[in-house]
């Protein structure tokens, strides 16, 4: 039958189940998103970008989201940021719950738009894909670092430039004290992405939003800011959101991993659950796609697709959205009814009717 | 930085021989004679061939430009044609009222048009966004001579708060200096704030888009600090650029202002070296206004380097 290439040797070795990577289940969660739902106004009406996502966040714990180009990931960041473009994009149900230094839970989604500055960089900091661009160009680096400790610590300017030297050493840049004056045209990819870190590191944040922090990296950059990533989660109790398209990154960095598909999780668990035995369709799709360029066996393709598009967010099936993409999709199950999420007893969840059946049929 | 300032200096040169054989010549193609204007309408026609041969219009077209050259070269403007009067006396008279009105006019257009832009690009679409930009296009519609007129009726005239004119020179009474000037600068600058509002909306919008602004919201920084500190600086190079490319008109508008409001300055020296056919007072005059625009051009570059590091390297 026309199934997924056993990709399981595609993750890397560092994913073991001894590794201990397995979730704190026991630590008290930081993050809490509920049935998070955020809608755009467009041109052409409403359009529901992210649906009824949930996951939870606990200290020290990496939590990595997939799926491809336009599956909600992005959105899903920038609304527990409240960075959502102001008048065209909202929250337009669920909760985000945040656990504050203080102790106290507050509700992102209704907490006055005022109060969230406070949050931002101080609590929750956030980086972005493209470290040419995220950086302000007419600000040197050690004012742009010095600025969040200034917002939120009201450092003055000679000890808030301090603490950006000690950032900037603690990402790993060289001679940090001499590139605190220096602007962002004068440094590298790799370097500006280290400058994006110490810049949300340097409060201190309980959770750190990593939106594709290597998609724009050169590979050779990309192992070296992932590695600054892993030595980062050693060393403090920083929970992090970790968005990627890249499952190798996932592989290597992430405790847990929500795939999205859609605008909705259609799997979520554990990383060694997820990447060594994947249940949705999806996601053993995602998992086939990684190029394996030691595998061109017995007349398989080097590369595995999955046929067709992510289907627009005002032309998605009304039942299962993967449908016409699924090799195992059945008229008359798949699309009788939207596959709820389906909670799996190793606590992961599933959104697909059939995961069973698929479950038991061999790979290729 | 200096490699950069020697060739534009260089760039420089060209321009000021073209530029200055157009002002030599520009004159020769107004239409009478200036040994007329000199002697009357009653000299006869060996009067007037005399004083041509003597002032040097019976030689070629050529020689008469290296002459004038040399001698605009060497400082000598010449005398008016009209007063006798030194051209270079009047231009040393009658340049810091046009620098003084030039400058006033820049600063209201700055102070008018640059919070005016932010505010609507901020607010775009609103009904801020509309009545700024509305006024905006009625300021660049209305021509200098009409707005001139219109400030005087209902500030001097029927308000009696600013005087029509009469220049007073700033170093001997301030006060009096900057109500003289007041209504001048914001007949010259209105045009000017309009221009400095529009590319202000238009480049903060985008400035406001880009991928640095949002790094700025997620460290913490509240709309203020996010659109003056982070973007307002970077919107600030091409207003620089619209300011710089204006100083030509606005000395243009300076001509006319400087009629209305009865100010001394280059701009009438200009008019009333054409209704006398002055031409040594016009060509001083036009002169100093080209190559200050050429200088204030090379200052709108230079302010890039100190604007934007990445520009010197």
């Amino acid at each position: 039958m026309l199934a997924y290439p056993n990709n399981a040797d595609a993750v890397p070795a560092t994913v073991t189940d001894a590794e201990g990577r397995a979730d704190a289940a026991a630590t008290p969660p930081l993050l809490r998103v509920q049935d998070l739902r955020v809608e755009f106004a467009t041109d052409r009406g409403r359009i529901i970008a992210v649906d009824d996502v949930s996951f939870t966040l606990r200290p020290a714990q990496t939590v990595g989201i997939v799926g491809e180009s336009g599956c909600g990931k992005s959105v899903t960041s920038l609304a527990i940021m409240g960075l959502l473009a102001a008048g065209t994009g909202r929250v337009a149900s669920g909760e985000i719950m945040l656990r504050r230094r203080s102790g106290a839970w507050s509700d992102l989604v209704k907490l006055p738009r005022t109060q969230l500055p406070d949050i931002r960089g101080d609590e929750i900091a956030m980086i972005f894909q493209e470290p040419m661009t995220s950086l302000n160009p007419l600000h040197t680096v050690g004012d742009q670092i010095a600025e969040a400790v200034f917002l939120h610590r009201g450092a003055g300017r000679a000890e808030a430039l301090e603490r950006a030297a000690e950032m900037l050493a603690r990402v790993g840049i060289p001679q940090p004290r001499q590139r605190l004056g220096a602007y962002p045209h004068e440094l590298s990819g790799g370097m500006r992405q280290r400058v994006m870190i110490a810049m949300a590191l340097s409060c201190e944040p309980s959770i750190l939003i990593a939106d594709e922090p290597t998609t724009a990296l050169d590979v050779t950059i990309q192992a070296q800011i992932i590695e600054l990533f892993r030595s980062l989660q050693d060393s403090s109790q920083m929970a992090t959101l970790f968005i990627t398209h890249d499952l190798g990154v996932i592989a290597e960095v992430a405790h847990r991993v929500l795939v999205m598909y859609a605008g909705q999780v259609v799997e979520e668990g554990s990383v060694v659950e997820i990447l060594k035995r994947p249940k949705h369709p999806y996601t053993r799709g995602l998992i086939a796609s990684v190029p394996r360029l030691d595998r061109p066996e017995r007349g398989q393709a080097r590369f595995f697709t999955i046929p067709g598009q992510i289907p627009e967010p005002g032309r998605r099936p009304p039942a299962c959205r993967f449908m016409p993409r699924c090799a195992h999709a059945e008229v008359g199950i798949c699309d009788a009814a939207p596959p709820p999420l389906e909670a799996l007893p190793d606590g992961g969840s599933i959104r697909c009717v059939k995961w069973r059946s698929i479950e038991t049929a061999p790979h290729a | 930085m200096r490699r950069y300032l020697i060739s534009r200096f260089i760039q420089m040169l060209p321009v000021a021989v073209v530029v200055s054989f157009l002002v030599f010549s520009a004159t020769l193609l107004l239409p009478g004679d200036p040994a007329v204007t000199i002697l009357g309408e009653q000299s006869t026609q060996a009067q007037r061939l005399a004083l041509r041969q003597q002032m040097g219009l019976d030689r070629s077209i050529p020689e008469q430009y290296l002459r004038w050259l040399g001698r605009m070269l060497s400082g000598d403007f010449g005398a008016s044609l009209s007063t006798q009067e030194p051209v270079a006396q009047m231009i040393r008279n009658r340049t810091p009222v046009t620098v003084e009105l030039s400058i006033l006019s820049v600063i209201f257009g700055v102070l008018v048009g640059i919070p005016a832009g932010v505010v609507a690009a901020v607010k775009r679409n609103t009904w801020i966004d509309v009545a700024a930009s509305l006024t905006a296009m009625t300021g660049l519609a209305i021509p200098y001579f009409w707005a001139g007129i219109l400030l005087i009726m209902v500030f001097s005239v029927h308000l009696g708060w600013l005087p029509s004119s009469g220049y007073v020179p700033f170093f001997v009474d301030p006060v009096a200096n900057l109500k003289a000037m007041l209504l001048p600068a914001i007949t010259l600058g209105s045009g000017l704030a309009a221009l400095i509002m529009r590319q202000t909306r238009t480049s903060m919008l985008e400035v406001l888009s880009a991928d640095y602004i949002r790094t700025a919201r997620a460290k913490g920084a509240r709309e203020p600090r996010v659109v003056l500190h982070h973007g307002l600086r970077n919107a600030l190079l091409p207003v620089i650029t619209v300011i710089g490319l204006q100083i030509g008109t606005l000395l243009g508008g300076a001509v006319v202002t400087e009629t209305v409001f009865s100010l001394s300055g280059l701009g009438r020296m200009i008019v009333e070296g054409i209704f006398q056919r002055d031409f040594p007072s016009i060509q001083g005059a036009i002169l100093v206004i080209v190559f200050s625009i050429l200088v204030v051009n090379l200052l709108t570059d230079l302010s890039y380097f100190v604007l934007d590091k990445r520009i010197s390297r």
